[in-house]
């Protein structure tokens, strides 16, 4: 039997903003009703000026890391669809900032939403193999879209996630995965500023992806399954909370019809706790399956050590994969470190004003080869969030080389 | 598979999807989102046809559809040519 290997610790910085999505929703005239019950977001993170990729990536894992992980970490993964520079990855400075050894390999992966999962699999299948721990992060940050509908799903966050052979967390069945990949013209990033897609397209592609993977995770089992007693739980990639819903009867009507009243009742104890947290985060594209986990044991108290979890991960373009893992046998003292409620809890409030104001200034700079970060402005935040507690800032670029500092 | 069959697991899934819509006096020259479907309820309906009809049709076809008339004409040819082959 081998070892097993998953999910030792996972972090999660949600930024240090957070904007009232209702709010939001109001200024543009949505509709709150549908941001309720069909986005299910109540709140998104939003990139103070002075923060971007790398640094969220880099002040998600430093107070997870001990002296320990960091010697022990020979594999360091970010995966992201915000890369800063395309030829230097955001793994780089990481590795920098983070202190690990140079004894390690380092690299950024893209698949839009399924990077983070793509990294997760390639890492436990290398630890499983060495022993070593390994590092993935994913970093994401929307773009501006200022009344495009799709603005109300978007966010910024990182998550970090360490690998290993310890997996206090999530114990990962790897010999138990389904995959589907198919080419879609979903989402697109095509230049520095531009984040466009078909969202209907997008959501079809969600959906036959879904039965598609499940399909194959099933066919590689010694014996069928009835979906409903396999699984614990399960986690499906949250662009947006209500889309699981319509995920979870896709999935069980792949072994028989089911009503959307039946559907939905189920939905309520599979799947809701996972949306708890993500919730209050916006768009977390491909670290949402990462914070589910989290939102799920700190919100499923019957959930027990040994119980399996489903996770479907979906990355427009496309790639889609179905796993599944156990709970760990301390996942709740994990949970309780990462304190992502109390991280959440403690980021600053916005209005809709300071949110735009935060975009402007990051769509400003974005090409621009020689820039200086101010950190005037959301009523003194820097001072007293920043100054003197060594996070990770992004100062600005000189010769398009970007600076970087401890607060 | 006639497209009287197809129009009526349509409805059936619209009805299913989107709360207080009758199918009995559905309008089907209008869009489904005129109709009260969110982009989910869109998802829903075309997914749960395509799998009650065993048909798929191209993703990148969907996009370009305007109304529900337009979607049972689209699954319709769909069946057919998969008939014929």
């Amino acid at each position: 039997m081998s070892a097993p290997v998953g999910i030792e610790k996972i972090r999660v910085e949600p930024t240090t903003l957070a904007l009232d999505m209702r709010a939001l929703c109001e200024a543009r005239g949505g509709s709150v009703d549908e941001l309720r019950d069909v986005m299910m977001i109540s709140e998104r993170g939003v990139c103070a000026p002075w923060e971007d990729p790398v640094t969220m990536a880099v002040n998600a894992a430093v107070p997870m890391l001990t002296d320990e992980d960091r010697r022990s970490i020979e594999l360091l993964l970010v995966s992201t669809e915000s890369g800063v520079d395309s030829e230097k990855p955001i793994s780089a400075w990481a590795h920098r900032y983070l202190g690990l050894s140079p004894r390690c390999r380092n690299l950024e992966l893209k698949h839009a939403c399924y990077a983070g999962t793509a990294g997760l699999k390639l890492a436990a299948e290398w630890a499983r193999a060495t022993g070593k721990k390994a590092l993935v992060i994913n970093t994401d940050r929307s773009r501006m879209h200022f009344g495009k509908p799709y603005e109300l799903v978007m966010g910024a966050n990182a998550t970090a996630v360490l690998v290993s052979r310890q997996p206090r967390i999530f114990e990962l069945e790897l010999e138990r995965y389904g995959l589907f990949s198919h080419e879609v013209d979903d989402l697109t990033r095509p230049t520095s500023r531009v984040e466009t897609g078909n969202s209907e397209t997008s959501l079809l592609s969600y959906m036959e992806s879904l039965t598609g993977a499940l399909e194959d995770y099933c066919a590689r089992l010694p014996e069928p399954i009835d979906y409903d007693r396999y699984f614990a739980r399960n986690i499906y990639h949250i662009p947006f909370g209500g889309i699981t819903l319509n995920a979870h009867r896709a999935a069980l009507r792949v072994f028989g019809d089911v009503s959307k009243a039946e559907a939905r009742a189920r939905w309520e104890v599979k799947t809701s706790p996972s949306l708890r947290y993500p919730a209050r985060m916006g768009g977390c594209y491909g670290s949402s399956t990462f914070i589910a986990l989290l939102s799920l044991i700190d919100h499923a108290p019957e959930l027990r050590a040994g119980d399996r979890v489903g996770v479907f991960s979906y990355g427009s373009g496309s790639c889609a994969e179905f796993y599944s893992g156990r709970v760990g046998h301390d996942a709740r003292a994990a949970a309780r470190e990462a304190d992502t409620g109390g991280v959440l809890d403690a980021r600053k409030r916005i209005t809709v004003r300071q949110y735009e104001e935060c975009e402007r200034e990051h769509q400003a700079y974005i090409d621009d080869g020689d820039y200086r970060v101010s950190r005037d402005g959301l009523d003194g935040w820097y001072d007293e969030r920043y100054r003197g507690r060594r996070r990770l800032v992004f100062v600005g670029c000189e010769d398009h080389f970007r600076r970087y500092e401890w607060s | 598979m006639d497209k009287a069959h197809i129009k009526n697991v349509v409805l059936k899934h619209l009805g299913d999807s989107v709360e207080g819509l009758d199918p009995a006096t559905v309008d089907t020259s209008l869009s489904m989102k005129d109709l009260g479907a969110n982009s989910l309820d869109i998802v829903e309906v075309v997914s749960s046809s395509m799998r009650e009809l065993k048909v798929k049709i191209p993703r990148s076809e969907l996009a370009k559809l305007t109304n529900v008339d337009e979607l049972v004409d689209l699954l319709h040819e769909v069946a057919a040519a998969k008939l014929a082959s």
